[in-house]
C-alpha cells in the first residue's frame, strides 16, 4: 500500500482531476470541488495538493496555452496517470468491499 | 488602478517565489482577482489577492538556493568554526579575558545609560491617557524676556472645558501650605488642590478608597507617606483631619482615599490633594479675575482630538489675561504633552513635574559611545595581533579549499561567540555594579528594566550586531587576507601593524586620555566648588522658615537657653535661599538689588566679614543699611558712607559695606545686596 497511500483531501483532488480531464488547473480544481462538495479550499492548498499528487506520480502537468483571462498566463493543465487512475480503482474497491460488509441491522 | 492587483504583491511573489511555477501560481490567482472584481468590490479583491500572495509562501514554493545543495557538509564547517573558536579562546585565556572583560564593562556602561535614558524617556507613561493629557504652558513677556511658565491663569481651565466641546477633563494644580492636624500630631505639608477630573485623568495607583471621592469637597486624597505619618496603625478612611491655612483658616477633611507608592517613572505625584471648591472657600474673601494665576493647568482630549485645535479659542483669553495683568503679558498658550513635559522641565519656570537637564542624558550617551569605541577599537587590536598565532591554521585553511569567504566567515563566528559572552558579562557588571553604583548616587532609584520588550530586545540585539561588527569586520577581513604561500614560506611580515591599525591605537590613546582627563578635571572642579569660599559661613547654620513675629520670638526666647545653640538671628529672606529682588532708587535711578531685613545678629550668625563701617548694633539703625562691595561698585560710590538711597519713599544711609558673597552656585553673578 505504500506509495500509492492518498490523503482524504488529495483523494478529493485526483478525482477532481479525473473528472475535469483535460481541464484541470488550480482554479477548476478549487471551483469544481466548491460546487460539488461545498468545501472553500484556499488556492494555494490546492497547489499544494496538486504538487504532492505530481510528486507521488498520480498526475502529470503540461503548461497550456496562454489566455487573456489570466493576464496572459499560461495554466498547468494536470490529467490523471496510470498510477493515479490506479490508485482510485484501488481505493474505490477497498471502499466498496468494506462497505459491502457492514451487517444489515437498524440503526437506533 | 482599481483593477490591478496590488503591485506589492506581485512584487512580494516574485520575490519568494521559485520562478519554474511562478507562471500558474501568478495566473491563478489573477484569474481569481479579475473574478472577484466582477461579482465584490476592488478593494476586497485586492485584499484577497495579497492574502492570496502570502498563501502561497510555503515552503515548496520558495525560491531554493542552488548553493545551499551542501548545507549537511556546511553544517559540519560551522560546527568546526564553533569548535575552533572555543578553543583558540580556552588556548590563550589571559588575552581572552582582556578582550572579553574590556569589552564587557564598556557593554555594561551601554546597558546602564540605556536603561537610565529608557528610563527617563518612558516618565509618566504609566498615565493611560498619557498622549491626550496636555499641560498648558504659559509663554509670557517678562521684562522683555520670553519665559515660558506652569503657572497659568485660573479662570483659563474652567473657561476651556466650557467652551471647547472636545476637551473631556480639566485639572488646575494649585499648591498650598499648612499645618495639618489629627489629634495631637500636627506636621506642616505641601498640599495640591485639585479638580475633581484630576483622579480621572491621571492614573495614580490607590491604596485605599475610591476614585471619585474627591468630588466631594469634603473629601481629601493623600499619599501613602503622609497616611504612614498620622495613620501608622490605623486605617486612614474616614478619618477626619483639620489643616490650618497660611491666612488663619481652619478647614476639616475626612480621608477619602490614600494612594499606593507611586511609579518610579511618574516625574510628579500628589502629596495631599484637596478639592478645588475648598480652595476657594478658604480663600473666600478673595476675587479671582484673569490676573490670578494658578500652578498648572491641565486638559486631555476626547479622542482623535489633537492639541492643534485648541489655538483657534486662545486668543480671547490672551486678551482676556492681557487687559487684567500689564505685567505679564501673556504672548501664548501652549499646549505641552504630558509625556513631553518632563524632558523640557528645563525651560519651563516653576514646572510642575521633574525631570532634570537632558545635558546630563547626553553626556552619559556620549560617554558610553567613547567606552563602546575604546573597547572595540581594543579588541580589534588584540584581535589582528593574535591572530598572527594562528597563521598556519589559516594557511592550512586555504590550501584545504577554504576559500576568503571561508575564512571570514569563520572569524566572524568566533567574534559573535566572544560578543555574546561579553554582553552577558556586561549585563551582569551592570546589573550587579553599575546600576547599584549609580543608583547610590542619584536621588530615586531607577529599578534594572525595560520600559517594553520590545525596546529591549531592539537594544540588545543592536547592541550585539553593533559590537560584533564593529570589532570583528576589520581583524577578520585583515586575517583573511594572508596568503598561504607567503605564510609557509614565511616571508610575510605579518608584525607590521597597517595604517588602520595605527589610527585606530592612536584613537584608543587620544579617547583614554581625554576620559582619564575629563573626569579627573571634572571631580576636581566639583571638589573645588564644595571648598570655595562663598564669601560666608554657611555651615552649622539651621535655617528654620516660620510665618510671623510672634513665632520668631517664642523660637528665640527657647533657643538662647539652649547653650549649644551660638547666635540666633531672623531675617526677612535667607542668603542663598531666596532671592528678594527688589528696586530701589538712587538720584532718581532705579536699580535692582535682593534687600534682606534682618536683626543685629545676623551678619555674625552667618559669617558675613564686614570690609568697612559696622552691622547694626542699636534700634535706632532702623533707617540705615549695610551694602556689598558689588553696591559700592556699580552706584560708583566713592565713599558709601557718605551716600543714601530711596526705598519705599524712604531714606536709607549707608553704614557698613561687606565683602561679596555667592549666592547659590557660581554661575549666577553677585548681585548688589542691601541688608
Amino acid at each position: 500500500m505504500k506509495g500509492i497511500y492518498l490523503g482524504e483531501l488529495e483523494e478529493l483532488v485526483l478525482l477532481t482531476v479525473g473528472v475535469l480531464a483535460d481541464k484541470a488547473y488550480g482554479v477548476s480544481v478549487m471551483d469544481e470541488i466548491a460546487n460539488t462538495t461545498g468545501r472553500v479550499l484556499n488556492i494555494s492548498a490546492v497547489h499544494s495538493v496538486l504538487k504532492r499528487l505530481e510528486a507521488k506520480g498520480m498526475v502529470k502537468s503540461d503548461m497550456g496555452g496562454a489566455t487573456n483571462e489570466r493576464g496572459g498566463r499560461r495554466k498547468r493543465l494536470f490529467s490523471l496517470t496510470y498510477l493515479g487512475k490506479k490508485a482510485l480503482d484501488e481505493s474505490m474497491t477497498l471502499r466498496g468491499s468494506l462497505y459491502q460488509r457492514i451487517p444489515n441491522m437498524s440503526f437506533s | 488602478m482599481r483593477n490591478q492587483p496590488p503591485k506589492f504583491a506581485i512584487k512580494l511573489l516574485h520575490w519568494y517565489c521559485n520562478p519554474e511555477i511562478l507562471e500558474e501560481i501568478e495566473g491563478d490567482i489573477t484569474e481569481l482577482f479579475l473574478r472577484r472584481i466582477q461579482t465584490g468590490g476592488g478593494r476586497k479583491a485586492r485584499a484577497m489577492f495579497l492574502w492570496d500572495a502570502l498563501r502561497f509562501f510555503r515552503w515548496s514554493n520558495i525560491k531554493k538556493n542552488k548553493t545551499q545543495n551542501n548545507s549537511i557538509n556546511n553544517r559540519g564547517m560551522i560546527l568546526n568554526y564553533f569548535k575552533t573558536g572555543v578553543r583558540s579562546l580556552s588556548k590563550d585565556k589571559v588575552t581572552s579575558a582582556i578582550n572579553i572583560i574590556g569589552l564587557a564593562l564598556a557593554i555594561g556602561c551601554a546597558v546602564t545609560t540605556f536603561i537610565f535614558v529608557d528610563f527617563f524617556m518612558s516618565m509618566d507613561t504609566f498615565h493611560t491617557k498619557q498622549n491626550s493629557i496636555y499641560q498648558i504652558i504659559n509663554h509670557v513677556n517678562n521684562n522683555d524676556e520670553e519665559q515660558m511658565w506652569s503657572d497659568a491663569p485660573l479662570l483659563l481651565g474652567p473657561e476651556m472645558k466650557e467652551n471647547i466641546p472636545f476637551i473631556d477633563l480639566m485639572t488646575r494644580v494649585e499648591f498650598g501650605n499648612g499645618n495639618m492636624r489629627y489629634k495631637d500630631l500636627v506636621f506642616n505639608e505641601g498640599v495640591e488642590f485639585v479638580d475633581p477630573d484630576f483622579m480621572k485623568m491621571f492614573d495614580f495607583p490607590i491604596k485605599y478608597g475610591q476614585r471619585n471621592a474627591l468630588e466631594n469637597k469634603e473629601n481629601i486624597f493623600i499619599s501613602k507617606n503622609v497616611a504612614a505619618k498620622y495613620f501608622p496603625d490605623e486605617d486612614p478612611i474616614g478619618k477626619q483631619v483639620s489643616i490650618k491655612y497660611d491666612n488663619g483658616f481652619i478647614a476639616s477633611y475626612f480621608i477619602g482615599g490614600v494612594f499606593d507608592k507611586r511609579p518610579e517613572t511618574a516625574s510628579f505625584g500628589p502629596r495631599i490633594l484637596i478639592s478645588m471648591q475648598s480652595f476657594f472657600e478658604i480663600n473666600h474673601d478673595t476675587k479671582y479675575d484673569w490676573s490670578d494665576y494658578t500652578d498648572g493647568v491641565f486638559v486631555s482630549l476626547k479622542p482623535d482630538h489633537n492639541s492643534m485645535e485648541l489655538e483657534t479659542f486662545f486668543p480671547k483669553w490672551i486678551a482676556n489675561q492681557n487687559n487684567s495683568d500689564p505685567q505679564f503679558i501673556t504672548t501664548k498658550f501652549e499646549p505641552m504633552v504630558l509625556t513631553d513635559l518632563s524632558k523640557r522641565n528645563h525651560e519651563i519656570t516653576s514646572s510642575i513635574v521633574g525631570g532634570g537637564h537632558p545635558a546630563g542624558r547626553v553626556a552619559l550617551i556620549v560617554i558610553s559611545v567613547m567606552l563602546m569605541l575604546l573597547a572595540c577599537s581594543n579588541y580589534v587590536n588584540i584581535a589582528v595581533s593574535s591572530a598572527t598565532k594562528r597563521l598556519k591554521e589559516i594557511g592550512l585553511r586555504k590550501v584545504l579549499g577554504g576559500t576568503r569567504k571561508n575564512i571570514i566567515r569563520q572569524f566572524m563566528l568566533e567574534n559573535i561567540i566572544t560578543c555574546f559572552l561579553a554582553v552577558i558579562l556586561g549585563t551582569l557588571f551592570s546589573y550587579g555594579l553599575f546600576m547599584p553604583g549609580f543608583n547610590a548616587v542619584i536621588p530615586i532609584t531607577i529599578p534594572f528594566e525595560f520600559s517594553s520588550l520590545l525596546s529591549m530586545s531592539l537594544f540588545f540585539i543592536g547592541l550585539l550586531f553593533f559590537v560584533g561588527l564593529a570589532s570583528g569586520a576589520y581583524p577578520a577581513f585583515f586575517i583573511s587576507r594572508f596568503q598561504p604561500v607567503q605564510i609557509f614560506r614565511g616571508s610575510e611580515n605579518f608584525g607590521r601593524k597597517s595604517w588602520f591599525g595605527k589610527v585606530l591605537l592612536t584613537l584608543q590613546f587620544m579617547i583614554a586620555f581625554a576620559t582619564i582627563v575629563g573626569s579627573f578635571v571634572f571631580t576636581d572642579t566639583s571638589f573645588q566648588l564644595s571648598k570655595k569660599d562663598l564669601g560666608y559661613s554657611p555651615g552649622g547654620v539651621v535655617t528654620i522658615p516660620i510665618k510671623s513675629v510672634q513665632e520668631y520670638e517664642g523660637l528665640r526666647n527657647r533657643a538662647v537657653l539652649n547653650s549649644d545653640i551660638l547666635e540666633v538671628s531672623g531675617s526677612w529672606g535667607q542668603i542663598g535661599l531666596y532671592d528678594r529682588l527688589t528696586t530701589v532708587e538712587y538720584q532718581n535711578n532705579d536699580l535692582q538689588v535682593n534687600i534682606y531685613q534682618t536683626d543685629n545678629s545676623y551678619l555674625k550668625t552667618m559669617g558675613l566679614r564686614l570690609v568697612a563701617g559696622r552691622f547694626f548694633n542699636q534700634d535706632s539703625d532702623v533707617d540705615k543699611v549695610v551694602i556689598n562691595e558689588r553696591m559700592a561698585k556699580e552706584m560708583n560710590w566713592e565713599d558709601p558712607f557718605q551716600e543714601y538711597f530711596t526705598f519705599n519713599g524712604k531714606r536709607y544711609d549707608v553704614i557698613g559695606v561687606i565683602e561679596n558673597f555667592n549666592l547659590d552656585d557660581f554661575y549666577d553673578k553677585i548681585r548688589p545686596t542691601i541688608f
